[in-house]
């Protein structure tokens, strides 16, 4: 076969993997768009809720919950990702929607630590200074961030604030895990309601993905990748996201179906 | 976190009414709210009437005590006719309840 023959089906299988990669990329970003977006809209919608639950009861456990869900992911994450990830827009208005993000990501992050807070470990000290180390930690972030400009990217801010996310949610994790177990026992004694039992579990799940989240997302700031483009990153993405975003929903607004599936899994009370 | 006054309540009953010491007594009634998953900075009356009848009995049968049962609803007797603060913290399941439909 003449060279030129041979160059030329080279080329062109070359071109052919090349488009098969482009098309294999965008899928793969176009489901991590998905898992992301579905779970900023569960979020946007559960926080909204249980914020107007708190108007109608005045008590501060749903407010904190509330204000944590929809600050940090409903609203939070999608503002920080146009600001990054929108060029056309005129810097100043990507640096005011990165500095808007990173308060209600401030405010999300300690409502979310003063939720387990409140539940949990209200009169312990070190639950005290730990809820005060994750609350001025990013408030100091915040700062230090504005000091040093760049909004739009929010490189400093961006690039430590998933740790303490990591851990208040790995203590939210902890705790309902924990009590999960505990109502577990009651349970057998006729002392628990399954529904609320299976609430914990479902919180517990959906706050440890969010702590594989995190983490994941954090290593890839660190190595300087893009999650989105990344095949292992989207997939990741698109599977925590659609997995939090249902266990959510069956937590918050579960269906009437769900509740009694779970009521009649339920075993008797000794 | 210090115990709740349900818990004191029982133990220094348990104490005084049989042979146990008071490390013993406190002991025996922790092991029996552990089992139900229960705090004793946090138990109520109405979950340590259920540990009263369901867990405690069998605790103080392998601890050698005479009809534990006919103690236990001694107990029972005791622990209604006695009028305790309720506290003030709400518990986190009470919270969960509230969030969403059940």
């Amino acid at each position: 076969m003449p060279a030129v023959v041979v160059a030329r089906k080279h080329r062109i299988k070359r071109a052919v993997r090349q488009a098969e990669g482009v098309h294999g990329g965008r899928t793969m970003e176009l489901l991590a768009q998905i898992g992301g977006s579905a779970y900023c809209i569960v979020a946007f919608v559960i926080g909204g809720r249980l914020i107007a639950l708190s108007l109608r009861t005045r008590q501060l456990p749903e407010l904190l919950i509330g204000v944590a869900v929809l600050f940090l992911a409903g609203l939070g994450y999608p503002l920080s990702a146009v600001a990054r990830e929108v060029p056309d827009l005129a810097p100043w208005i990507r640096g005011v929607l990165g500095a808007s993000a990173g308060f209600l990501a401030v405010v999300g992050l300690a409502a979310n630590t003063g939720f387990t807070w409140i539940l949990f470990r209200r009169e312990e000290a070190w639950a005290s200074a730990l809820l005060a180390c994750v609350g001025l930690g990013a408030v100091g972030l915040f700062c230090a961030q504005s000091a040093a400009g760049g909004w739009s990217r929010g490189t400093l801010f961006w690039g430590w604030l998933p740790l303490g996310i990591t851990v208040s949610y790995a203590w939210g994790f902890l705790e309902c895990a924990r009590y999960h177990r505990l109502l577990r026992r009651r349970l057998h004694l006729g002392m628990a309601d399954p529904v609320v039992m299976n609430r914990f579990a479902l919180y517990a799940v959906a706050t440890g993905l969010a702590v594989v989240t995190n983490l994941v997302g954090w290593v890839f700031w660190r190595l300087d990748l893009e999650m989105l483009t990344h095949p292992v990153g989207s997939s990741l993405l698109f599977v925590l996201g659609v997995t939090s975003s249902a266990l959510m929903l069956l937590a918050f607004l579960p269906p009437r179906a769900y509740l009694a599936w779970v009521r009649a899994r339920a075993p008797e009370a000794a | 976190m210090g115990e709740s006054a349900v818990f004191d309540l029982v133990s220094d009953e348990l104490e005084q009414r049989s042979s146990l010491s008071r490390l013993e007594a406190r002991g025996t009634v922790r092991l029996a709210l552990k089992e139900a998953g229960l705090d004793p900075g946090t138990v109520t009356v109405p979950q340590m009437t259920v540990v009263l009848r369901k867990l405690l009995p069998r605790e103080l049968k392998t601890r050698g005590l005479k009809d534990p049962q006919a103690f236990c609803e001694a107990l029972l007797e005791r622990l209604s006719s006695v009028k305790l603060d309720a506290g003030e913290t709400e518990t986190p399941e009470a919270v969960f309840e509230r969030l969403a439909p059940s």
